[in-house]
């Protein structure tokens, strides 16, 4: 179907948004009830975003092609995929899991929630390439063990985890880092945990020099997590955009496929190379 | 139909080993894509799964023939992301043709919509270089000042000519398809 010069020009404005408000409202109007139009401007936007490769326009019109769709969703429903589906799950979540500590899964639920939406709150502020985005989308402080159902006598340390959970740093480090400074004075072996959560709460705040020497004492401690201290260190220098002493401390990681977040430390190199 | 190609015949055998050597090998890419648009790894991880079922159906029930899996692979997620961010645009701005549809319902039609896609980057890449590149400008919204300037035309008159030219010939192209929908 042809259209004259005049609707041509129309729909050109239409897709380039170059129509005043009042006028977009009337020609969406005139579309509702002018299918030939309609389909017009469905190929001119549609085409707009092949040729651009940006953008998305859903051209299928859902009730002339009910056949095939119904077609489509039979078969995604049916066994034969769903078979298919299940075994995609099972290695997604096998690969995936290799990529996070599975050992400290059994966190509780108030920390992931409040994490995960203090990271969405923070991760809004930074623009997407730049390291500070990767730094959060790879820090996992959110895997961080909940020191919360310690005895009594570490109340204070699930007191600590709170004001880390509310992003009060400055009430978080004085607690963690006393914690430590006592268990040094009395030749004690330091806590990993109580150690990750002071360094991820100087990162946070910005203080990466002692984030830094927090994370240091990690490998200091033999602990089983010894290569924390990579992953970590790593996260202060990415924060701080230092991509290339990031990339070497990534790359002690993934010399062992034991090592802490070794599947994540590949992918994370991938994407700073 | 029985595919040739080594990731499509592990995919529909639920071969894991080979699978996961899918994971391996072309996940970060989808990831980099999703990371670099306004996304996080987890969302990455889902377009990732979805597209992989995506291939699937296209080759099981759409004839779908693929030279190069990974780059289809590509293809598909990212166009799956595209959509994925579009639709959460219309949410945002509560966009009434936002229409409610069930996830099977919303998978079928991004394959059929996809299918448009490819359609309409195929006979794009028939087109002469010269309307592929002044269609280029003008659909990123550069004016036609500058696209007199850029290419060399003698008036904004003679380029919006060249503009309406090439459009209708490539709108032709894919109107006279069988596959146009």
């Amino acid at each position: 179907m042809e259209f004259d010069n005049d609707t041509y020009i129309l729909i050109e404005d239409y897709i380039t948004a170059k129509l005043s408000e009042t006028d977009r409202k009337a020609f969406e109007l005139r579309l509702q009830s002018d299918e030939q139009l309609k389909k017009e401007v469905d190929i001119h936007l549609t085409l707009k975003h092949a040729v651009t490769e940006q953008g998305w326009h859903s051209s299928i019109d859902y009730q002339k092609n009910h056949q095939e769709i119904k077609e489509l969703s039979a078969y995604r429903r049916s066994d034969e995929f769903t078979a298919i589906q299940n075994k995609l799950q099972k290695v997604s979540s096998q690969y995936f899991d290799n990529t996070t500590p599975s050992r400290h899964k059994k966190r509780n639920y108030y920390l992931i929630s409040a994490v995960a939406i203090l990271l969405i709150l923070v991760s809004i502020q930074f623009l997407p390439t730049s390291s500070n985005s990767l730094y959060n989308d790879y820090n996992d402080w959110k895997n961080l063990p909940s020191l919360t159902t310690q005895s009594d006598t570490e109340k204070l340390l699930s007191q600590g985890e709170q004001y880390f959970l509310n992003q009060e740093y400055e009430l978080a480090i004085p607690i963690f880092s006393e914690y430590i400074q006592k268990q040094q004075q009395s030749n004690q072996s330091l806590h990993p945990y109580v150690l990750s959560y002071l360094g991820a709460a100087y990162t946070e705040s910005g203080n990466y020099t002692k984030a830094l020497a927090t994370f240091k004492l990690l490998q200091n401690e033999n602990a089983i997590d010894a290569s924390r201290k990579y992953w970590y260190t790593a996260m202060v220098y990415l924060k701080q955009g230092d991509k290339e002493k990031a990339k070497q401390e990534l790359q002690f990681l993934i010399k062992d496929q034991e090592h802490f977040n070794y599947q994540k430390a590949k992918e994370l190199l991938e994407l700073l190379d | 139909m029985q595919s040739e190609d080594p990731f499509i015949k592990a995919l529909l055998q639920g071969d894991e080993i080979v699978i996961e050597e899918i994971y391996n090998r072309f996940f970060t890419k989808t990831l980099r894509f999703v990371l670099q648009n306004k996304g996080t790894h987890d969302e990455a991880k889902d377009i990732f799964q979805e597209a992989l079922l995506a291939i699937i159906v296209a080759v099981q029930k759409r004839n779908l023939n693929i030279n190069s899996f990974e780059a289809y692979l590509m293809t598909v997620s990212k166009n799956m992301w595209r959509r994925e961010l579009e639709k959460k645009k219309k949410r945002v701005i509560k966009d009434g043709s936002a229409t409610l549809i069930d996830n099977d319902n919303d998978f079928a039609l991004f394959i059929l919509e996809q299918e448009q896609m490819q359609l309409y980057r195929e006979m794009f890449h028939k087109l002469s270089d010269n309307c592929k590149e002044v269609l280029s400008l003008f659909f990123n919204n550069v004016s036609y000042e500058s696209i007199v300037r850029e290419l060399g035309y003698a008036n904004i008159n003679t380029a919006r000519q060249r503009i309406f030219k090439c459009k209708s010939k490539l709108i032709k192209l894919i109107k006279s398809d069988i596959r146009f929908k």
